[in-house]
């Protein structure tokens, strides 16, 4: 009764760097994803859809162990693309790092 | 005579008035409790993870933002969350729950991650399963 209101039944944990004491750990350089206003996804400049975007994360994934990803959202974009990435990163077990849009 | 004087009370009680009214208040709770939905959608994710929140910001299209149920506006939340961070038990587990309609813009979003990040708190952010 009480901690039904409590728990939210389905969510993404996100790892922020305030709360742990060791940082990200950075060994290859990060491959940018930037989000534009509208929804579409570029993967160091390449414009990508969410189905290739996947794929794509995937090959990174395979590429090394250490890997991470750099999110960079338009600030006034919808918040359900980012968490499609944030979900898909979540699904490879890849760290993320949110970053500012450029 | 036929009947023997009984002068023993009996000492105990019958416990199936008892269970019924627990049951009815059992049922009333858990129908008021399902009554209180998020009748919004949320962005959509695989995740499974089950996550007990200490504090619940929600976020919707209309431009409204609730604290833990309650209208607020985004520049009093900073100052709500820090207040009641200060006078919980459990700091080292807090957790923001960032409830984000889909439509809503990541920035409003990203106020809450770094508040949540200045305060050294967990954030997560709440989805619904995939249709």
């Amino acid at each position: 009764m009480l901690t039904s209101s409590l728990i939210i039944p389905n969510a993404l944990n996100l790892k922020l760097p305030g709360k742990s004491r060791v940082p990200p750990s950075v060994t290859q350089k990060p491959t940018n994803i930037s989000i534009s206003s509208s929804g579409t996804y570029y993967i160091n400049g390449k414009k990508l859809n969410l189905a290739s975007l996947d794929k794509a994360i995937k090959r990174i994934k395979s590429d090394g162990r250490d890997v991470s990803i750099t999110i960079a959202p338009h600030p006034k974009v919808a918040n359900e693309h980012v968490v499609a990435v944030l979900d898909i990163a979540f699904r490879y077990r890849i760290e993320t790092v949110l970053t500012d849009y450029r | 005579m036929g009947m023997q004087k009984r002068n023993k009370v009996s000492a105990e009680f019958s416990m199936s008035s008892l269970t019924d009214i627990i049951f009815l208040l059992l049922i009333f709770f858990m129908l008021t409790s399902s009554l209180v939905q998020i009748n919004v959608q949320l962005p959509e994710s695989d995740s499974k993870t089950i996550a007990p929140t200490d504090f619940t910001v929600m976020m919707t299209v209309d431009g409204k933002t609730t604290y833990n149920g309650k209208i607020a506006k985004v520049s009093e939340i900073k100052s709500k969350i820090q207040t009641d961070f200060s006078t919980m038990d459990n700091q080292k587990n807090a957790t923001i729950a960032i409830v984000a309609e889909v439509g809503v813009p990541w920035q409003k979003v990203n106020q809450i991650i770094e508040i949540s990040n200045a305060l050294k708190m967990r954030a997560i952010i709440a989805t619904q399963p995939r249709n």
